[in-house]
């Protein structure tokens, strides 16, 4: 076909373009004289304020802007930040210790007042900020001087600082928040982080600038610009012409383009929780936990992870992403079995009930083709299944108001590395994705999330896991790894958090 | 179907500019028959479509995902145009996305000629509050951008066949409306009108057999010029996400599942979109010719 030639001219001539320049486009690819970072996403920013974001769009600024007490690294660790060392003092007091001759950006002493105020400005209910059950753990927060902070919590909590490390335990200066207001405050954000606001185009860019007197050294730039590019083709064209030096969401069909070009490269991190099909189990007949098995049952996940996925990805054996605490790597992945998945379905007693997948198209990556090749899978075994697309606000409502008609996808983050950040916290009693409940699930989640002793609590989500294969209030479908497109000169790890690590031990731009 | 439309010259006309007026409608004619025979043959592809498309439309293999045109597949099945994301056949989808289109354009076009002529009809025949009402309704229309509204009413009431067809269908009455409107109201105050009305005639009666005939070719050019709009339009929602709900192929919602692999796998968008632009185009010149054809002032130039 003519299609088939031109391509393959493309390629010769790209080929023959490429020897001839290789010499120094290789050598200039793999270093810069770059003062500046650029980085698009696939989304603006809607908010500076860390306490009123969690949006991934969004923290990979704040984070930059903001401190947290701890920080977890790209490895997976929790290492000092604001905090230079923390211990349990007793099972319901934590002990955080501050780094001294620390500065506001507007040149400000840091302070454990600031610290207290953080946390209280968390859970104040005037306030009504989108953290605000970040830290239900918590009794109250305590400065008896300068440059210490104690946490009192209602009940052992074993994950606090795991919890200080995320999005709710960002500090903001107490004085210029109370001077100027929130309103102010998120117009021109003051943090103590690696880098400095300067300004902001809506729909266009964030312009940062490196923050000489960091702690933690002046990251390797001295501009830092985020772009905002929702199309995929033209950020990707952005990375291949050098506009930008890192892109993030870049989806698996794409990456060859990428890998494919003299001067970029792929650099991935196994994204630190699930991609699942939310169950909304009140309503018949996924009430029924034989047909939620016989769904899960049904679907081929490793097709979709080698062929939708392009391998990059892992199929979840539970509820548990692996990297997480307590994931239990002896548990098989969950499998594909048509034939057993035919008889559930069968021994339910389900009578052809319409089952819907509401999806979006890219609220995750991939979720309207994957939706489609499930209700594929899902029609061969003999479920009456359908997919119906919904708009980015009718999904955030239906979300609000629990009014999901059978399944929906949903990408748990794992905030803690732990299952009381994902599945505690998101189908927990109360929690945004309460659509099931079960007593010795509810009983051991409870146990679990305040009890210090890790083997108690290993027990605990064993345990669950038995309940949630059972009941599949998620029928989770992949783990995937979520892929940025990078310069070869660029030197990056990303963090599987979605946190866009700028500081200079996880930065750096290779110099000549 | 175009060529049974009778053409009247006009008595006045000097015979040079009729010989070459009639020279013009000659041509004119000519490319109204080939637009009319391009979507004839369309229909003809989408009502046989089960026996045309080599594949099943909504049949996937992902295994032989976004596979390049070609004859002979690594699934050992023949992909003339390709296959898409899912690897569903383009051709096939392509072929099958024509039913939507054109079953949604045609069906949208009956509505918005039904609801729009009637408006159009009473508010020119009636006058008065009963036109000022109307036309106030089709202003206020006019002054909002329809697809925002449509985006509205779809998200309310959820994307289903019979919300697409009268949601595209509304979009279009104010054109009729208005048209018809003004040459009713021309038509209303002529003798013949006058002469029906002292005999008796009833109102019904005057509209439908003697009103309703002598707009019709005006009725049925706004439509053609319709027709290309819904089918844009249908596309349009359907690249949004609100028009036909997968798997059901239609060339918008192609247009839009390929647009995220332009740079590498075109045949799934190129295709749907030439197709549709080719469409749009012949209808709605077609449209154009047979407004020329029908209309004596313009044909004599």
């Amino acid at each position: 076909m003519s299609g088939l030639t031109r391509r393959e001219l493309l390629k010769a001539a790209g080929v023959a373009s490429a020897a001839a320049a290789l010499p120094t486009a290789r050598a200039a690819a793999q270093s810069t004289q770059k003062r500046e970072l650029v980085v698009a996403q696939g989304g603006d920013i809607s908010k500076f304020d860390p306490h009123y974001s969690t949006s991934s769009n969004d923290i990979r600024i704040s984070f930059n802007l903001f401190d947290n007490l701890v920080s977890r690294h790209p490895d997976g660790k929790l290492y000092p930040s604001l905090a230079t060392e923390w211990k349990l003092t007793n099972p319901t007091t934590w002990t955080f210790k501050l780094r001294q001759r620390v500065k506001w950006h507007n040149g400000d002493a840091f302070s454990a007042a600031d610290v207290k105020y953080s946390f209280e400005r968390t859970w104040d209910p005037k306030l009504n900020t989108r953290v605000s059950t970040v830290f239900t753990t918590v009794e109250r927060v305590e400065a008896p001087d300068a440059t210490t902070v104690v946490f009192t919590t209602k009940k052992p909590d074993p994950l606090l600082d795991a919890r200080v490390a995320f999005y709710g335990g960002q500090i903001v200066p107490k004085k210029y928040v109370e001077a100027v207001g929130n309103d102010t405050f998120n117009a021109k954000p003051i943090g103590t982080g690696p880098v400095r606001f300067v300004s902001w185009t809506k729909d266009d860019r964030v312009v940062l600038e490196a923050n000489p007197d960091y702690f933690g050294g002046k990251p390797d730039f001295d501009r830092f610009v985020m772009r905002s590019i929702p199309e995929t083709a033209p950020r990707i064209a952005a990375l291949l012409k050098g506009e930008v030096d890192i892109v993030t969401q870049l989806p698996p069909d794409h990456a060859e383009r990428v890998t494919g070009n003299a001067t970029t490269r792929v650099a991935g991190a196994l994204y630190a929780g699930l991609y699942v099909l939310a169950v909304n189990s009140k309503v018949p007949p996924l009430d029924n936990p034989l047909v939620k098995q016989a769904l899960s049952l049904g679907v081929d996940r490793e097709l979709i992870v080698k062929e939708l996925w392009r391998g990059r990805g892992i199929v979840p054996n539970g509820p548990i992403a692996k990297g997480d605490n307590h994931y239990d790597a002896a548990l098989p992945p969950l499998t594909y079995d048509p034939k057993e998945a035919r008889d559930r379905l069968k021994k339910s007693g389900y009578k052809g009930e319409e089952i819907v997948i509401e999806t979006t198209v890219g609220y995750t990556a991939n979720d309207k083709p994957m939706s489609e090749a499930i209700v594929a899978m899902w029609r061969d075994i003999g479920v009456n299944a359908k997919v119906e697309v919904l708009e980015y606000s009718v999904r955030a409502q239906k979300n609000r108001d629990r009014t999901f008609k059978g399944l929906w996808w949903s990408d748990p983050t794992s905030t803690l590395s732990d299952p009381d950040g994902m599945m505690w916290r998101l189908l927990g009693p109360g929690g945004p994705q309460d659509y099931w409940r079960h007593p010795r699930f509810d009983e051991l989640g409870e146990a679990a999330r305040f009890s210090v002793d890790q083997k108690v609590r290993g027990q605990a989500y064993k345990e669950m896991t038995k309940i949630f294969l059972e009941h599949f209030p998620w029928i989770p479908i992949i783990q995937p790894y979520e892929d940025y497109g990078l310069q070869k000169y660029v030197d990056w790890t990303p963090n599987p958090n979605q946190a866009l690590e700028i500081r200079r031990f996880a930065f750096k731009f290779r110099r000549a | 179907m175009a060529s049974s439309i009778p053409v009247s010259v006009p008595a006045d006309a000097p015979p040079a500019d009729a010989a070459r007026g009639g020279r013009v409608a000659q041509r004119t004619r000519r490319l109204v028959a080939a637009g009319a025979a391009f979507v004839v043959l369309l229909a003809l592809v989408a009502a046989t479509a089960p026996w045309l498309a080599p594949h099943d439309p909504v049949r996937q293999s992902l295994r032989a995902r976004l596979t390049a045109p070609t004859l002979e597949a690594a699934d050992g099945r023949a992909h003339p145009l390709g296959t898409d994301h899912l690897g569903r056949d383009v051709l096939s989808r392509t072929i099958f996305g024509a039913r939507v289109s054109l079953v949604i354009g045609f069906a949208a076009v009956a509505v918005g000629s039904a609801v729009g002529a009637a408006l159009g009809i009473l508010a020119g025949y009636r006058g008065g509050w009963t036109d000022t009402v109307i036309m106030t309704i089709a202003d206020a229309q006019l002054a909002f951008p329809f697809v925002l509204l449509a985006i509205g009413i779809i998200g309310v009431l959820g994307p289903s066949f019979p919300t697409l067809v009268v949601v595209i269908g509304l979009s279009g009455w104010v054109d009729y409306a208005r048209v018809l409107r003004s040459q009713v109201l021309v038509l209303r105050s002529r003798e013949f009108v006058d002469a029906i009305h002292a005999l008796g005639g009833a109102v019904p009666r005057i509209v439908g057999r003697h009103i309703l005939p002598n707009v019709l070719s005006t009725l049925v050019v706004i439509a053609t010029l319709q027709l290309a709009r819904a089918i844009v339009l249908e596309a349009t929602l359907s690249f949004l996400g609100l028009g036909i709900q997968p798997p059901t192929p239609s060339w918008g919602g192609m247009i839009q599942e390929g647009r995220e692999y332009l740079d590498s796998a075109w045949w799934i968008s190129i295709f749907p979109g030439c197709l549709l632009l080719l469409t749009s185009l012949v209808v709605s010149r077609s449209g154009d010719w047979l407004r020329d054809l029908l209309d004596p002032t313009l044909r004599s130039e």
